[in-house]
């Protein structure tokens, strides 16, 4: 047992290294914030700020562009647009989904692999026509173009209908046989089974909403539409701005995600294995 | 009402809203794009003439174009093979048994969850010419370049952000993967002599390989289409150098607003992600038995 131990710790020793490697950026980079900008520029490079301060999470909080506060405005388009296309999954996927794994409807593999064959279409093939058509709609500039292409995507369906399949069909069978009609089997005994792959869908569906940059790229043009990524991403290029800001940004796109993603954390790994590697 | 019917209904009623949205916002564009390929289609203006195979042809002669796809290729592979054995081995240590298995995985997987253009961000900070990584090399009497202003060094830079970033990711999906094995096996392979080293060849190695075809395939799509970061860091510069066929794409719409083209370099990129994803799917096969 002793020999065991001795043997497992140059395994620690590579694991910790590893593990400060990933976390480490994030950390120095947070400090990084709370620097003035001479001390963020100065090499060598400084790891501690030697007064501490949050003046510049102020600072970008104040920033102005015709008389609206960009960073606030920023933070609001990205959290409507993220809830929206969450909560709007988690209906249309579940519905869907249970539809996919339980009900037998006609045609019903062939529209799945329907579905299935736009997982292999790459958004960016789709995006100069649907930046065409959110033009005919007049849907650019808007929250539309960022929710409704986006509400129920193939993935969350799959997600859904993956966990959905592995319920036993014992328990919708006796439910049909109390005179159970089909929605009813869905409302009454599936939907409450699905707390944790809703759970999961909606998490994921968070994370990839909050992060989307080609999208809001493509479709958001005024300033003030912009979400969070693509307000950085522009921030950066603007000549007159500090670094210590740009990661005072950088961290407040990051936290929300990073918080969600340590709370939640054991619904991602089921997540995985929900759709698993059933490829 | 019959309950079959009731069942039909109620199926198309439960996809109805999914089945309109993929057929207007990806079928109808991928048509669609399809079509304007064969245009020249200027975003102003209202001239959209057929030129049939014109904006093929003209990609094809076009130096940038292959310089992207050289680059997004070097890329990919580059990342994949990196990044699958980082995740393979960081997946084979955690799983030895030890303690504080979650601080790990969850450690690993935070890269990944975050957004890559705050990653990006971060990271020119770190890749500046007097920057962190340089400050690092200095240790080692290395004398680092100005990696994203570099025309030999920017894509390399992003190369090695990016291992970063998905590995942890990966690394989870191994972990995974390595969980489900029966541990008989190995107390079996044990008994009859078989080395730590052989285990690992004859029992991990193929029972992973629906993991691995997984990561790769997943990961392969997901590398030929790398833009957020390259668009950030250095908006593929320095020109032409270190620029990837998406971002050469989203630069025609943006500067030229050649839709046209623009079409034609996103449906040439899918027919390549296409046949390279068939090609990996016949080469690694995903069924194992045991």
């Amino acid at each position: 047992m002793k020999h065991r131990k001795i043997l497992l710790i140059p395994i620690y020793i590579v694991l910790i290294l590893v593990a400060i490697i990933y976390i480490f950026p994030f950390i120095y980079s947070f400090l990084g914030s709370l620097m003035s900008y001479q001390e963020i520029m100065s090499y060598p490079p400084k790891f501690l700020p030697s007064s501490p301060s949050f003046s510049t999470y102020r600072t970008i909080f104040e920033l102005e562009f015709a008389h609206t506060k960009l960073f606030p405005r920023w933070i609001l388009n990205s959290v409507v647009i993220s809830l929206s296309v969450t909560a709007l999954n988690m209906f249309f996927a579940s519905l869907a989904g249970y539809a996919f794994a339980k009900i037998n409807f006609k045609g019903k593999n062939v529209v799945f692999l329907l579905f299935l064959s736009t997982l292999m279409i790459p958004g960016f093939t789709l995006l100069p026509t649907q930046y065409l058509i959110m033009q005919k709609l007049g849907w650019i500039d808007t929250y539309f173009a960022l929710i409704i292409p986006s509400m129920c995507t193939v993935f969350s369906i799959f997600l859904m209908r993956q966990f959905y399949q592995a319920i036993p069909n014992d328990l919708m069978d006796a439910a049909k046989i109390d005179g159970c009609s089909p929605f009813g089997v869905y409302r009454r005994v599936a939907l409450p089974l699905s707390k944790p792959a809703l759970s999961a869908l909606a998490i994921y569906t968070f994370m990839g909403s909050w992060n989307g940059f080609q999208a809001p790229l493509f479709f958001m043009h005024r300033i003030e539409m912009y979400t969070l990524p693509l307000g950085m991403s522009f921030f950066k290029t603007q000549q007159y701005v500090f670094y210590n800001q740009v990661l005072a940004g950088s961290i407040f796109t990051i936290l929300p995600t990073l918080v969600v993603f340590l709370i939640f954390q054991k619904y991602f790994v089921k997540g995985i294995a929900f759709t698993g590697m059933k490829f | 009402m019959k309950f079959k019917t009731q069942e039909n209904l109620c199926g198309y009623l439960f996809i109805a809203v999914p089945l309109a949205i993929l057929l207007v916002f990806s079928f109808f564009p991928m048509a669609c794009t399809l079509f304007i390929s064969f245009h020249k289609w200027p975003m102003l203006g209202f001239e959209r003439p057929f030129i049939g195979l014109e904006n093929f042809y003209r990609l094809f002669k076009d130096d940038v174009f292959w310089i992207a796809l050289k680059n997004t290729f070097l890329y990919t592979i580059i990342v994949v093979p990196s990044q699958t054995f980082l995740a393979l081995f960081l997946a084979v240590l955690a799983n030895k048994g030890i303690r504080g298995q979650t601080f790990f995985k969850t450690s690993y997987y935070v890269p990944a969850v975050v957004s890559s253009v705050a990653i990006s961000l971060v990271f020119i900070w770190f890749y500046r010419g007097d920057g962190f990584i340089n400050y690092l090399l200095s240790f080692f009497a290395i004398d680092g370049p100005n990696w994203l202003n570099d025309p030999t060094f920017a894509l390399p830079a992003i190369i090695l952000m990016n291992i970063w970033t998905t590995s942890g990711y990966f690394m989870i999906a191994y972990l995974a993967g390595l969980q489900s094995i029966p541990a008989q096996l190995y107390e079996a392979a044990k008994i009859d002599g078989a080395s730590a080293w052989s285990r690992f060849w004859r029992i991990t190695c193929p029972l992973l390989r629906p993991t691995t075809l997984f990561i790769v395939i997943l990961s392969v799509i997901g590398c030929l289409q790398v833009f957020d970061q390259v668009y950030v860091m250095t908006s593929g510069g320095p020109y032409p150098y270190a620029t990837t066929t998406i971002n050469y794409l989203i630069w025609q719409k943006f500067s030229f607003g050649r839709l046209g083209y623009t079409a034609a370099i996103a449906w040439v990129l899918f027919v390549i992600i296409l046949v390279v994803t068939l090609i990996q799917k016949k080469f690694i096969k995903g069924e194992v038995e045991y």
